[in-house]
């Protein structure tokens, strides 16, 4: 699962292996490319082409690749992701028209056109980026001085492959399981992980998360260069609790400074945790909390039932905020009811009942 | 008549349109200069105005005397009609009132001795005599006895209104409860129902539309109470009777209010759904219960504004996807009651059902 990573990763993958299966069949038939045919390969190209940058900008918040890919590599995959991404633009807009009626090996790429030449320069951008990086790589464009439209597809189509590969490769060799991953991690604070997210599939169970809040969700425990073993949970794709143990501090931040609230109620519950929260700036909170060392694993677990949290107290407050009549307090005579007419009933006897004895 | 009866005003017109015609039939030796404009015609406006008010009455308390006295009301407004018609022809042949035969004019006599005899039949049966007091008695009838039958009739309609409902006065301490010889168990009922809407008005369960309009008129036994904004939207009490009907096209607010009367020991009910009706059988109640029953028709008012609200946040499942309210009942009971900012109370309830969450997921998995 891994913040939801894993199976974006699996989705794009499968659309890679279905684009290549139709390019490979449009080349051994030499089948002309249909009306039809050429919006359904724009939405594969898409799907299979943009995939590397899809993934890495879904990770722009959970910043998992940074901490298990090299930083050279995982910077040559960024510029093939983003380089893909403009062959696939520039195949979309300028030449997929031009195959309609044609088998894509018979359309030329019109290589004095600047796009064109832009196309070509990018993919031996990606090119060389991934032959450093990863493995050389040979493109069928460079060995024919007429490149055709397949030979740039194949050849993109080979370089997204490799790009989304890497990715699946180390989220694959540092996922400790769905929702952990780690890099040199310490053990205790591992251990922490495993237990939370193991309340966490627990808690899904009871459906007091939000599916795709959940699916982001992750925890990730590694040697951070400047402060040594820290935990990062992520209770959404945005907010993350920060955990280092060279201080004994975890600390979160929000726009919302209830939300901060609840990290620092939820949190101070632990014995001997002390949280405070401050105002960076009109927009922003931060609360941070101070634990017992031997209070890590426990603090940790508490974070699991927070997952998703935001959504669940914006639903609190909405279905009370809509209450023009009753308040919320009158609500509590409708615990285990069903029908609204029974709930008035009750909420009208209790009234009666107050005022009798007032 | 005082500023707290509800219809002060019409019948000190009233009275004042009866001495202006008793002074006219007085002054027979005048000519009937202005009786169409100044006095027939002005009475005819009156009239029309105290048969709406009556029909209505009628209507509301299904008062058979009331409507009888409608029914009197009708003849004397084509009456005054004719009558000032005859007034015009005596005035145009420069006839004093006395001087003046006004069957010389069957074209008008004719409908006005009819109209005043069907008066005359109503009010033998309302008050056991006619009110005319020379119509068919000679065979001249001047236009002077005809504007003192006429008068003499108009004075009997005022009395019998007054008698029915015109002293309709606001009960002490009251700002609803209209009453005319009311039943004091129905006044002290309705006292307390207004005291129990002023309450909930100040709850905020009240639009203030519906709150403006709430008002009662008791008349004896009777009772009818404007419980809401609604068109149709009434109730009617019948002590003599011992019946309770809430009107409501409602269903879900006649469910209501159903489980609500109900609830007082003695009143049943049973819904009628094709008539929008709800008839509570009062019988088996005694006074206090029967008290407790119309206090309770505070429930009525916006309750159909209120059901929406309650709809809202226990049934639709779009409105509340992750928490039951059974479980914010049980954990948040203190934030509920907190008056203040509704983030920071739900952000403190939501924290208390994390804490509850883990200790459950805890017990759940084993974790020590």
């Amino acid at each position: 699962m891994i913040g939801g990573l894993f199976e974006l990763i699996e989705k794009h993958t499968w659309s890679i292996e279905t684009t290549k299966w139709v390019l490979e069949d449009y080349k051994k038939e030499k089948s002309a490319v249909t009306e039809r045919g050429a919006t359904g390969l724009v939405d594969l190209l898409h799907d299979s082409l943009c995939a590397p940058y899809i993934i890495l900008d879904v990770n722009k918040s959970l910043r998992v690749f940074e901490d298990i890919i090299d930083k050279e590599k995982l910077r040559a995959l960024h510029d093939a992701g983003r380089a893909l991404f403009d062959v696939y633009d520039y195949v979309r807009r300028k030449l997929i028209r031009r195959s309609i009626g044609k088998p894509l090996s018979e359309v030329q790429l019109p290589i004095d056109d600047p796009s064109a030449a832009r196309a070509i320069e990018d993919a031996r951008r990606v090119r060389d980026a991934l032959s450093k990086a990863v493995r050389p790589i040979e493109l069928n464009i460079d060995k024919t001085e007429m490149p055709t439209l397949q030979d740039l597809l194949d050849d993109a189509m080979a370089m997204s492959e490799v790009v989304v590969g890497e990715l699946r490769e180390a989220l694959a060799r540092h996922a400790v399981s769905n929702k952990v991953i780690a890099k040199d991690p310490n053990p205790v604070l591992l251990d922490a992980c495993r237990d939370w997210e193991r309340i966490a599939r627990y808690l899904k169970g009871k459906g007091v998360y939000d599916e795709d809040v959940y699916d982001a969700a992750l925890c990730k425990v590694f040697k951070d260069k400047a402060r040594g073993d820290a935990a990062h949970i992520y209770l959404s794709e945005r907010d993350v609790a920060k955990l280092y143990l060279d201080d004994n501090s975890i600390s979160m931040r929000n726009t919302v400074k209830p939300f901060v609230e609840v990290v620092k109620g939820v949190l101070e519950d632990v014995e001997g945790v002390r949280c405070e929260i401050t105002e960076l700036s009109t927009d922003e909170y931060d609360v941070t909390c101070r634990f017992p060392r031997d209070k890590v694993k426990e603090v940790v677990r508490r974070l699991a039932p927070l997952i998703s949290f935001k959504h669940r107290v914006s639903e609190l407050v909405t279905s009370f905020q809509h209450l023009n009549y009753w308040k919320p307090r009158d609500l509590m005579e409708c615990a285990g009811v069903k029908d609204p007419v029974e709930c008035e009933f009750r909420m009208l006897k209790k009234a009666f009942e107050e005022l009798k004895k007032s | 008549m005082s500023a707290s009866s509800l219809f002060g005003s019409l019948i000190e017109t009233l009275r004042e349109l009866e001495e202006e015609g008793r002074s006219r039939a007085f002054r027979s030796d005048e000519l009937p200069e202005d009786d169409y404009y100044t006095f027939a015609r002005k009475v005819r406006l009156e009239l029309n105005e105290l048969f709406d008010e009556t029909s209505k009455l009628a209507d509301k308390f299904r008062d058979e005397k009331l409507e009888k006295l409608s029914a009197a009301i009708e003849q004397m407004i084509d009456a005054s009609h004719q009558l000032g018609r005859l007034a015009d022809v005596c005035y145009g042949k420069n006839y004093s009132r006395r001087r003046c035969n006004v069957r010389e004019f069957p074209h008008y006599s004719e409908t006005f001795e009819y109209r005043l005899s069907k008066v005359d039949e109503i009010m033998k049966d309302l008050i056991g005599s006619r009110c005319t007091w020379l119509l068919g008695m000679t065979d001249k009838y001047s236009l002077s006895a005809a504007i003192n039958d006429f008068t003499a009739c108009f004075h009997r309609i005022i009395e019998v209104f007054e008698d029915r409902v015109g002293a309709m006065q606001l009960l002490p301490d009251s700002d609803r409860c209209y009453a005319t010889n009311p039943n004091p168990l129905l006044a002290e009922a309705c006292l307390e129902w207004e005291r129990t809407a002023d309450e909930f008005y100040d709850r905020d369960l009240y639009s203030d539309r519906d709150y403006s309009n709430l008002e009662a008129k008791i008349i004896r036994n009777k009772a009818d109470f404007t419980v809401g904004s609604a068109e149709g939207h009434r109730t009617h009490v019948d002590l003599e009777k011992k019946v309770l009907e809430y009107y409501d096209t409602d269903t879900s607010v006649r469910r209501v209010m159903k489980m609500i009367l109900e609830d007082v020991s003695g009143v049943s009910c049973k819904d009628n759904p094709d008539e929008f009706v709800l008839v509570c059988d009062l019988s088996g109640a005694g006074d206090e219960q029967v008290k407790e029953a119309i206090k309770r028709l505070a429930a009525a008012t916006s309750a159909d504004f209120r059901l929406n609200d309650t709809s809202r946040a226990i049934e639709r499942p779009s409105y509340r996807k992750y928490r039951k309210l059974d479980e914010i009942v049980e954990v948040c009971g203190e934030e509920l009651r907190e008056e203040g900012d509704v983030w920071e109370s739900m952000a403190r309830c939501e924290a208390k059902l994390v804490k509850r969450d883990y200790e459950e997921a805890k017990r759940g998995l084993g974790l020590g």
